[in-house]
């Protein structure tokens, strides 16, 4: 079976998948954190590189200017010293020849201006500088004078030339800018005389030289004297030859002992800087290059903003990148969940499809493309009577009987239609074969058959039902038309759907003719309405409807039918034919006109004899009563004449019977003519036959019959006409005594039959009644054959009782008994009454 | 001092606008007859040689390069040329401005190749072709200098400014200062020496020398004037008597001028902007 299927997704599954987004979110998020720190750190790493090596180039620069200026004053002084070398030789005879040597001597020195030659007074005695020759200056400025010896560098003198020094009046004019430093020398001649030897030091040409290596950076470089006078420096130096430097850092350290050194903080410019320098080590100079922190890093603030703003846009593109990855993976997350339930449901829909199939009435089976079956239904061993793993792997034709063995093998007919194939096979084994419509579809895969799908439908039953079927509408079809009635089917338009035998040989007309005309066209237009009326209405309400009318035979005679019609139901319920049978009732309609003329004849006869009696009674009595007069006078007034008087007593006698046989004529005749009138009361029947017995107590003596009177204990109550009922029970009873024999019983009983009827029986044990004439005695005018000798009855009474009893709803019928003699048995209906007395 | 503060601007400087003058008149001189062979040509096409004076130190006009000893500049090139177009053999003969007069005069050469300046004095002794480079004349100064930064600070006072001993920048420069001071520098001084050791602030010179200097000391620096000052026209010389030989080197330089030799020489080597168009 299918495990639990999950339709929805556990919200732990939902957790974690959403989880799983925000993950990649948040990594994201650290990613482009993680890109901005990297680029951070790699800027701050670079921003310090950068001063470093700004650092590094400076300190190169102080080191090599630093040499530069050291060697270049070295240098000078180095040729102040061959000079010195020469004075104090006295190898000069003039002054001409001096300053040609001195000429010489800074020719090839570009960092030497001029060469001076000075008497201790301040007389310049030999000069390069032409201007300045024979003329006194102020040593002064030129600062403290060296030992013999020695050399010795003094501060920044501003002026192009000793020119500028002479004393007294004003000395030559320099541009402001220019400046020399003296580098003296202390000399004596071979006369003992002390000479000063001064060179001047074009400090300019430092700077040209500061200029050359700082020409492609932004540094500026000065040099300077340990007094922090600045002697030259580069043009784009904030201060200026003769300036003071600030007392900066790099005078600290040198104080402090340190010759060379680095640092970022106060330089002689603006703001930060980055600040190298280095001391001279053989004189007071100290060379510092500096340069702006943030022009040092000006390239880097470039590269930092541009890396900065690619960082950033590269770290915006990965949030961007993970929130899209985010979402994508959310999207496909949801994508998955659905698909899992999808296939969830698939799951589901497949195993109630398996259900369904195994559930299936139909055989479903599939096959391969050779027809071989790989899968079968449950419904397939039931349905073919074989087993259904015996069948799987076997090819369908191999499993139905041989007659239908090549309609299976059609069905999988390579070349076969697309489209459904359809057979009709038989399986099972003898006695059990079983009748299937098979249908098959081919299963394509790339236009190539791989099998088939399957379906077969047992219809066996179906089948045997449509021949039962098929035989019973032959059956009915032919009784349709061996009947000698004329019948015809119409459809909902009337027009004619079948006809049979009876009806072409009725109407004369051929069955080929009438089907499909519609009916009444052979009919005057007046009948063929009220026929279509008809028809409308059945097919309106469906039912039936019977009626009469004439219709012209194929022979021509006018007939009366009986036409029954009947509406058909169609398919759905409502009237779509009727179906239509007549009967020719022509003879039946003479033989009851005759009938009735015939009972109408005897009912006049019948009328005509009652009032005939009635009359012929009346008229009788009139006469009777003269005779019964006079045959009682005759009597008293024969006296001792007994012969007399027995012949009047007879006279009266049957004077009397015949006044009797009279009323009761006339009692006859007035039930008859319905001239009597009935006055019905509510009475408990017992008493009456109790009183009726009592008046016949003489009769009874008279023949010594004991009358045996067993009336129940119950009220029997009905509604009745008490003189009548009394008079029913009187003829009864008298007719029995009558024909009882003497000294023999009789027997009344009373009681309720099974039908709430009041039932007297009175039982004689007379001769009985001959069988042929138990009804016949209770009609007018007979008496029993047996009873034809006179005893006495008028033959009207058991006519009279029967006519009242069935005024009252009641009957009378007579019986023998077996053991001989006859009973009467009177039923009167109680109506309820002997219930309710009951009750009461 | 008003006048003074005016002193040598480009506007007022033009004496030597006159050259051009000659050097038209010069050439056109001899533009009526040039038809007949002079003798200098029937020396070279006999000889089938053309000696060309030259200066080899004149940077980028005819310099012979002290590393490889070629002669390389404009005038070695359009010499080429020249001698190219006549179908002879080239030789070149070493001169110099101070004996340029002489060597032409005495056959020493037959033409002087080497962007002669159409001075008068030149004027008086040699004949010139049409000019075909000219230029004004410039300031070289140290780049650290804080004296001379522009062209302005040049007339300053107690301002030195150093002119070749000789040149025609001498009485041209000496006229035009009024505050600084002429220096005129002569052998074995030298101008570069001379700015270098601060004992001038800045000296003159012409086109062709500025670039020698730019291109060879990293620390000059040139300071080029506002507009056209004192510009001089250069041009080929010959000994004058000789019209035949003169129309047919002016016919080369009209040649040259038209036909892009020139301006592809002077491009070569850094002259393009003094070429006369």
């Amino acid at each position: 079976m299918a495990a639990p299927l999950a339709r929805e997704p556990s919200p732990d599954a939902v957790g974690q998948r959403s989880l799983g987004a925000r993950s990649v979110a948040l990594a994201g998020a650290l990613f482009a954190l993680l890109v901005m720190l990297v680029v951070a750190t790699f800027l701050l790493y670079e921003r310090r590189e950068r001063l470093r090596a700004e650092s590094d180039y400076a300190q190169l620069a102080a080191r090599v200017l630093e040499d530069h200026a050291t060697r270049s004053i070295d240098t000078a002084a180095l040729a102040l010293s061959a000079l010195a070398e020469l004075v104090s030789t006295g190898a000069f005879s003039g002054d001409v020849r001096l300053d040609w040597v001195l000429a010489q001597s800074i020719a090839g020195l570009p960092v030497l201006r001029d060469v001076a030659v000075l008497s201790p007074q301040g007389l310049v005695l030999a000069s390069t500088d032409g201007r300045s020759r024979s003329r006194v200056i102020d040593l002064r400025p030129l600062g403290p004078l060296p030992e013999p010896g020695q050399d010795r560098l003094g501060a920044l003198v501003q002026g192009r030339g000793l020119g500028a020094l002479v004393t007294g009046a004003a000395g030559d004019p320099s541009p402001p800018g220019v400046g020399f430093l003296p580098l003296m020398r202390h000399v004596r001649t071979p006369l003992g005389q002390s000479l000063l030897l001064v060179g001047l030091i074009n400090p300019d040409a430092m700077s040209t030289h500061q200029q050359l290596l700082l020409a492609d950076r932004q540094a500026v470089a000065a040099l300077a004297g340990l007094d922090r006078q600045v002697l030259a420096a580069t043009t784009g130096h904030p201060l200026l030859p003769g300036d003071r430097m600030p007392d900066v850092d790099v005078f600290k350290r040198i104080l402090s002992g340190k010759d060379a050194g680095a640092y970022v903080g106060v330089g002689a410019g603006p703001g930060d800087r980055v600040v190298a320098f280095r001391a001279s080590r053989t004189r007071p100079l100290v060379v510092v290059v500096e340069s702006a922190v943030d022009t040092a890093l000006a390239a880097w603030a470039g590269d930092a903003r541009t890396l900065g703003l690619g960082a950033g846009v590269v770290a915006l593109a990965i949030l961007l990148l993970s929130q899209l990855a985010a979402r994508s993976l959310m999207a496909r997350q949801r994508a998955q969940l659905q698909r899992d339930q999808a296939q969830a449901e698939t799951a589901l829909r497949n195993h109630e499809l398996g259900v369904i199939v195994k559930s299936v009435q139909e055989l479903l089976f599939r096959t391969d493309a050779r027809g071989r079956l790989s899968f079968v239904n449950a419904r397939w061993s039931p349905a073919s009577g074989t087993d259904e793993a015996q069948a799987l792997g076997r090819e369908l034709c191999s499993l139905v009987r041989p007659e239908s063995a090549a309609a299976a093998r059609r069905l999988f007919a390579e070349n076969g239609p697309a489209g459904l194939r359809l057979a009709e096979l038989h399986m099972g084994p003898d006695g059990q074969v079983r009748q299937f419509d098979v249908a098959v579809a081919p299963l394509l895969d790339g236009g190539v058959i791989v099998g088939y799908a399957g379906s077969a439908i047992d219809v066996t039953e179906q089948r045997t039902a449509q021949a039962r079927l098929q035989a019973q509408l032959a059956f009915t079809e032919l009784m349709l038309e061996v009947l000698p009635v004329p019948m015809s089917i119409l459809d909902a338009e009337s027009r004619y759907v079948s006809v049979n035998l009876a009806w072409q040989e009725f109407t004369g007309r051929r069955r080929a003719d009438a089907l499909g005309q519609p009916a009444g066209r052979h009919l005057p237009p007046a009948e063929a309405q009220a026929h279509a009326r008809r028809d409308a209405e059945l097919l309106a309400r469906g039912g039936r409807v019977r009626y009469e009318a004439a219709a012209t035979h194929a022979d021509g005679s006018v007939r009366d039918l009986a036409i029954i019609k009947a509406a058909l139901p169609g398919p759905d319920g409502a009237p779509s034919g009727i179906l239509v049978a007549f009967m020719d009732v022509t003879e039946f309609r003479e033989a009851e006109r005759a009938t009735r003329e015939a009972r109408d004849a005897a009912e006049e006869a019948s009328r005509a004899k009652t009032e005939f009696i009635a009359n012929i009674s009346h008229e009788l009595r009139t006469p009777l009563q003269s005779i019964l007069g006079f045959s009682e006078l005759g009597r008293a007034r024969s006296g001792e004449q007994r012969s007399l008087g027995a012949m009047f007593g007879d006279i009266h006698a049957a004077g009397h019977r015949m006044l009797a046989l009279v009323n009761d004529l006339l009692d006859v005749a007035k039930i008859e003519s319905t001239v009597g009138t009935f006055h019905l009361e509510r009475v408990d029947l017992r008493a009456l036959v109790r009183d009726v017995a009592g008046e016949l107590a003489p009769q009874l003596d008279a023949k010594q019959i004991a009358l045996d009177l067993q009336l129940g204990p119950s009220p029997m109550v009905a509604k009745v006409d008490p003189s009548r009922f009394q008079q029913v029970v009187r003829n009864v009873l008298a007719n029995a005594i009558r024909f009882s024999p003497a000294g023999r019983p009789l027997q009344v009983s009373a009681d309720l039959d099974d039908e709430q009827q009041v039932r007297l029986r009175v039982r004689d044990f007379g001769p009985g009644i001959p069988p042929a004439e138990l009804d016949k005695i209770f009609e007018a005018f007979v008496q029993s054959s047996t009873t034809k000798d006179g005893s006495g009855g008028t033959g009207l009474g058991l006519a009279i009782s029967r006519k009242i009893l069935q005024a009252h709803g009641g009957s009378i019928r007579a019986q023998n008994n077996p053991d001989g003699g006859a009973t009467f048995e009177i039923l009167m209906p109680t109506r309820g009454f002997e219930s309710m007395q009951s009750q009461a | 001092m008003p006048g003074r503060a005016t002193a040598m601007t480009p506007g007022r400087l033009r004496p030597l606008g006159l050259a051009c003058v000659l050097a038209a008149a010069a050439v056109g001189g001899f533009a009526a007859g040039p038809a007949q062979a002079g003798a200098v040509q029937q020396r070279v096409q006999s000889s089938g040689i053309l000696r060309v004076c030259i200066w080899p130190d004149y940077y980028g006009i005819t310099f012979r390069s002290p590393r490889t000893q070629q002669l390389v500049g404009i005038d070695a090139d359009l010499s080429a040329e020249f001698a190219k177009d006549l179908g002879v053999k080239l030789v070149h003969v070493d001169s110099s401005f101070a004996t340029l007069i002489d060597d032409v005069k005495s056959d020493r050469c037959d033409v002087a190749m080497f962007a002669v300046g159409m001075l008068p004095q030149r004027l008086e002794h040699l004949k010139f072709t049409r000019p075909y480079l000219q230029s004004g004349i410039y300031a070289v100064s140290t780049k650290s200098s804080r004296v001379v930064r522009q062209w302005a600070d040049i007339d300053k006072p107690g301002v030195l400014v150093a002119v070749q001993a000789g040149t025609f920048m001498e009485p041209v420069m000496s006229a035009e200062l009024k505050q600084a001071k002429l220096v005129s520098i002569r052998p074995p001084a030298t101008r570069e020496r001379e700015l270098e050791a601060g004992r001038v602030d800045v000296f003159m010179t012409d086109f062709p020398y500025s670039r020698r200097l730019l291109d060879n000391a990293d620390w000059a620096t040139l300071i080029t004037p506002p507009g056209a000052f004192h510009v001089l026209p250069y041009a080929y010389a010959v000994k004058p008597g000789d019209e035949a030989w003169l129309g047919l080197v002016d016919q080369f330089v009209q040649r040259i001028r038209k036909d892009g030799r020139l301006e592809d020489a002077a491009r070569r080597h850094g002259l393009a902007e003094i070429v006369v168009r």
